[in-house]
């Protein structure tokens, strides 16, 4: 995907399967922007698939879309065996507790007005669920699933709290109805390093403590890498490629992964980072007319003509690892030599 | 400042044994298996300057005019609630005094042109521009407000309806409004309260849709949808509470507006009918013996501006006070 | 090169050259007086910078990195700051300057980026006349020639189409564009240092590179000083000169930036380094943490400040503030009893892991707080 198709989805039960999905916004008289533009996957039971991608990319649509929210334009999302595009708004409410979302911004997550405590119950008072001493030790619950203290946390408000306990909190309120997917739309890409890993390592004790199947969504490999089982890459609303996490740092057959892994800011002085060349030119074009055929190869260094012409397809390159492009980078330079060989100053 | 509960890590050095990194221990509840510890207490820095549960923080940080401009309007308010029962003159016992005498004890600020006490027709006509003031914006706000955070949370072609209304009522000329009806349907109270009520209602519904359509964006309402809370609960719960106050304090200075429009329907005679003593119909009638005793004139027009700017102030700093805690961070 | 050029050509008074290096910092302190009590968001920060060098600033947020980069500047609020201690600039010293002289430095002599570009452009302001504003303003040149330098600029900073962005305003440009568009405002007079303050951010990833390769190359060919705050140490690694390790207001350890990486002496530069996720770590790698968060400026601890989160404290950090001492590498100083990679730093981390106590990355007793 910087093309499509669906030769990445795999045979028997995944708790959610995407399928063809497109997102078109209005933007002003006959604009349309095209977020997402069939767009495929799946995530099995347990499973954590990252989905990574420059910012405007379509990320948190797909994300959005997944859990109708808005409602796609076009395509399939069947979520534990149901179509969730077909069912009418009573029914897609009574899906609602099993998949949840945390998003970006922390503080704007959470409503400046309400008591922590108020937040993180309100999804039991919305469904009526529990009574009052059920749902304390809910929250109790909860709350020390993510490392706070209700007690001494629990009367204040969001302001009072930094970008990390905020979004600890997010985390604790869409854990209250036991979801099955958790959707986590860049919980990290606003906090300091150091927090960020202390967000990572309670996502992934979460997501064991509550069996739960996850989407990750940032816009740092490393990031994903460290999540996820599976990686999907995502460019201008397309899919690039899709892996394991780790075969897919391993053996970038992409030109845009190889072109991502490239810009990541590696914490070690022998790395040079890559002057000219291997980090990528230029900007993600508009997704108001995005380019023909192969939608990167206004940047991409291997492109050809046939890659104007004719959209990629999805195709397997290695045991499930799929790559959309005309040109894939077969047998990769190695992402570790070269760097290591050109630590010469 | 009351320590919170999730006390710093260096102030309780007792409860610590020989090992000092445990102190930080103090401040985290169960820590998650697999190396995860919590970040440190609540944000303690940003907690004690904008903690909304010490009272005496947020009444000093509001100032001194702000509770100066309160307790002035709740003087009012209380005097003009409790003037049957105060031993005040008849405020319209004409000729039951000598007309124009200068303050005394008698008569504290004096008396008008008729020999009515001026001290106890500010007082009553209190009542008029008070329950003019306060009812019409009730009314304004219950009516705007409800359209505006519906327009605003759900826009779409409703939305443009009502908000192209809104404009082309804000260039209507009030005054000219006002005149019209009261004399198409006659002086009264009601008359004058609905109809300023009116005209409130478009600036109002402008107010609360503008901050409704900001939080309708917020990813906390988004998270509520996919809570699958309804919608009426998620403007009732989560877009109503942060529009409320910068709504709420946006109708301080509305009442303020209108108590001036009701001075003005006065002054111009068109309020309620005479001899009941209204503030601006005071300053009216003051107006003819201007030359020889302006402090007739003088004292309803004070307790008109005072209130005014009590108002205005009071509203104005509420406005900035939520500004802050909301910008906290 | 070309700077002084500019200068010269149009009368400009160019500042004395001096031998030494072009930016002496010494002892700056810099205090914010608040009802809370004073923040001591800098506390006696020290160092220099040669021409052409780049000095990498790091330390989690509320390190005080802002604060002391715009202390340097003379950047603050005029009221409520107490600030005591030297900045000298090639041969000034900066703390004595009035406003209006500073006026003559700022975008002239020392360049700035923020992380925002949106506080350092105008937003009703086009493009290129924030450019040639300044320009002219400074260095006197005419309309055309501002408008011609203006195009070379953005041309140089990798903005396609410079004539046509020359009337664009901030908001039309996408977040990567206008952070080359404020770096090269703060290129515009040919400035002898530039201040980076986290200037990749907000930005993605790809972004980033482009920005700091970007920054390195404009620094290499303007022979220019730069400090580059951050608080991620891999986007200093390959890019910076020497690094200095910034924690609750005080630099905690200064190095040559392989050395530093090589032969780290600070627990908290190895916390922070071990924080990060590694590409060639597998997945589902259990990262290390330092547990906490930064101390209160207010009520700081005594002794050592990193002691409360520190993985090898010891009785002893807690109640003597370790001063700052000199490593085996010429310029490579810290403040530590217990340094990494030493006999006692090692005692003690073991001590502590036999005691069970606090350690970055093991599992921690709950505590019924
Ligand atoms: N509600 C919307 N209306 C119009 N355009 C939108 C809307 N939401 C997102 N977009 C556009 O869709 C594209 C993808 O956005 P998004 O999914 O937020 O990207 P990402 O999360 O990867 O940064 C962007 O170009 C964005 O401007
Ligand atoms: N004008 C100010 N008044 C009071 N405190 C301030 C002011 N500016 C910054 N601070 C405080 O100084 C500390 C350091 O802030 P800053 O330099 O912005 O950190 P960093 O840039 O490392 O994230 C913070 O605790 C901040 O709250
Ligand atoms: S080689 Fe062609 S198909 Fe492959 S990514 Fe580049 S432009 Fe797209
Ligand atoms: S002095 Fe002690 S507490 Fe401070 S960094 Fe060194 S070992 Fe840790
Ligand atoms: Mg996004
Ligand atoms: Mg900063």
């Amino acid at each position: 995907m910087a093309g499509s198709g669906t030769a990445q989805l795999r045979t028997g039960d995944a708790l959610l399967r995407v399928e063809h999905l497109v997102v078109n916004f209005h933007a002003g008289p006959r604009q349309r922007v095209h977020a997402v533009s069939d767009v495929s996957f799946d995530v099995l039971e347990g499973e954590t698939l990252g989905l990574v991608g420059e910012s405007g990319c379509g990320k948190s649509t797909t994300g959005r879309a997944v859990m109708q929210l808005p409602r796609p334009t076009s395509g399939s999302v069947r979520f534990a065996g149901q179509e969730l595009t077909a069912l009418k708004r009573g029914a897609l409410r009574e899906t609602r507790p099993q998949m949840q979302m945390i998003f970006q911004d922390p503080i704007s997550s959470l409503n400046p007005r309400r008591r922590v405590v108020d937040i993180v119950a309100e999804p039991l008072a919305i469904w009526g669920r529990g009574g009052g001493a059920e749902r304390d030790a809910k929250v109790r619950e909860v709350f020390d699933a993510v490392g706070l203290d209700v007690d001494a946390a629990g009367d204040r408000r969001p302001y009072q709290f930094s970008g990390g306990q905020c979004q600890r909190i997010s985390i604790a309120r869409s854990l209250m109805l036991d979801p099955r997917l958790l959707i986590c739309d860049e919980p990290v890409s606003a906090l300091d390093v150091s927090v960020q890993a202390q967000i990572l390592n309670l996502l992934a004790d979460t997501k064991k403590r509550y069996g739960l199947t996850m989407i990750f969504i940032a816009h740092d490999l490393a990031v994903v890498k460290n999540v996820s089982d599976r990686v999907a890459v995502m460019y201008l609303g397309k899919l690039c490629e899709v892996a394991g996490a780790d075969d897919l740092y391993e053996h970038p057959t992409h030109p845009y992964t190889n072109a991502l892994l490239a810009s990541i800011p590696e914490p070690d002085p022998q790395v040079r980072p890559s002057t000219n060349g291997a980090g990528l030119a230029g900007e993600i074009p508009s997704p108001v007319s995005p380019p023909s055929g192969c939608r990167f190869r206004t940047r991409c260094p291997r492109a050809q003509d046939r890659c104007a012409a004719e959209e990629p397809q999805m195709r397997q390159m290695r045991p499930d690892h799929f790559v959309a492009c005309h040109f894939p980078v077969e047998s990769p330079v190695s992402f570790g030599a070269t760097r290591s060989t050109a630590s010469n100053q | 400042m009351p320590e919170p509960p999730s006390s710093r890590p260096p102030s309780r050095p007792d409860v610590v044994p020989a090992g000092i990194p445990s102190t930080s221990l103090g401040v985290m509840a169960g820590a998650p298996a697999g190396g995860e510890v919590l970040e440190g207490p609540a944000d303690v820095q940003l907690g004690e300057a904008k903690t909304a549960r010490a009272p005496s923080a947020a009444i000093r940080r509001l100032g001194f005019a702000f509770w100066i401009s309160v307790g002035w309007v709740a003087l009012v308010i209380l005097l003009a609630v409790l003037a049957n029962l105060l031993p005040l003159d008849d405020p319209n016992g004409i000729g039951s005094s000598l007309p124009k005498q200068s303050p005394s004890l008698q008569h504290l600020l004096g008396t008008d042109s008729l020999g009515r006490d001026i001290f106890s027709r500010i007082i009553f006509g209190a009542r008029v521009s008070l329950i003019v003031g306060f009812t019409s914006i009730f009314i304004g706000m219950v009516v705007g407000g409800t359209l505006g955070l519906i327009a605003g949370f759900y826009r779409g072609p409703l939305d443009a309806i009502f908000d192209g209304a809104s404009t082309v009522a804000l260039a209507f000329p009030a005054l000219v409004f006002l005149l019209a009806i009261v004399a198409a349907v006659g002086q009264s109270l009601f008359t004058v309260v609905v109809s300023i009520g009116i005209l409130s209602i478009a600036p109002l519904f402008r107010i609360v849709r503008a901050n409704t359509i900001v939080y309708a964006q917020r990813e906390f309402v988004l998270a509520a949808r996919a809570l699958g809370a309804r919608r009426i609960r998620i403007m009732a719960r989560e877009i109503l509470p942060n529009v409320l106050p910068t709504a709420l304090s946006f109708a301080l200075v509305a009442v303020a507006i209108a108590i001036v429009a009701e001075g003005a329907l006065a002054f111009l005679g068109l309020s309620v009918r005479p001899p009941t003593p209204t503030w601006g119909g005071m300053i009216s009638e003051g107006r003819t013996s201007l030359e020889q005793d302006a402090l007739i004139c003088l004292w309803p027009s004070l307790a008109l501006f005072f209130t005014v700017l009590a108002l205005n102030f009071a509203g104005d700093r509420l406005r900035s006070f939520f500004e802050i805690r909301e910008g906290g961070l | 090169m070309r700077a002084r050029r500019d200068r010269q050509t149009t009368g400009y008074p160019a500042a004395p050259e001096t031998s030494g290096p072009l930016l002496e910092v010494a002892d700056l302190t810099t205090h914010f007086r608040t009802g809370r009590g004073m923040v001591r968001a800098v506390d006696g920060v020290s160092f220099s910078l040669d021409r052409g060098r780049t000095l990498g600033v790091v330390g989690e947020s509320g390190s005080g990195k802002t604060v002391l980069s715009r202390s340097i500047m003379g950047l603050l609020p005029r009221t409520n700051v107490v600030r005591s201690g030297e900045v000298r600039f090639a041969g000034r010293e900066l703390t004595a300057l009035t406003e209006a002289e500073l006026r003559d430095i700022w975008g002239v002599e020392i360049g700035m980026v923020f992380q925002d570009p949106m506080t350092s452009l105008n937003p009703v302001m086009r493009v290129g006349r924030q450019i040639t504003e300044s320009l002219r303003h400074h260095l006197g040149v005419d309309r055309a020639e501002g408008r011609r330098r203006a195009v070379a600029l953005l041309d140089s900073v990798g903005i396609p189409e410079p004539e046509q962005r020359l009337g664009d305003f901030p908001h039309q440009l996408s977040g990567g564009m206008r952070q080359r568009v404020t770096i090269a405002v703060a290129l515009a007079c040919g400035p002898r240092l530039l201040m980076a303050d986290e200037p990749t951010t907000a930005l993605d990833v790809t972004v980033q590179a482009q920005i700091l390769d970007l920054l390195a190359r404009q620094q290499r060919e303007r022979y220019m000083a730069m400090v580059l705050v951050t608080h991620d140490l891999g986007v200093v690694a390959g890019r910076t000169d020497e690094i200095a390790v910034m924690y609750a207001g005080k630099i905690v350890e200064k190095a040559p930036t392989r050395t530093l990486f090589s032969d780290m002496k600070m627990p908290y530069t190895e916390a922070l380094l071990k924080s990060i996720p590694k590409l060639a770590d597998p997945s589902h790698t259990t990262l290390s943490v330092i547990p906490g968060r930064p101390p209160d400026l207010v009520n700081l601890p005594t002794g050592c400040r990193f002691y409360p989160r520190c993985p090898y404290a010891q009785q002893r950090c807690r109640d003597e503030e370790p001063p700052l001492q000199e490593a085996t590498t010429p310029g490579h100083v810290y403040r530590c009893w217990f340094p990494v990679g030493t006999p006692e730093g090692r005692d003690a981390l073991d001590r502590n892991r036999r005691e069970g106590r606090l350690d970055a990355g093991a599992p921690v007793a709950p505590a019924g707080a």
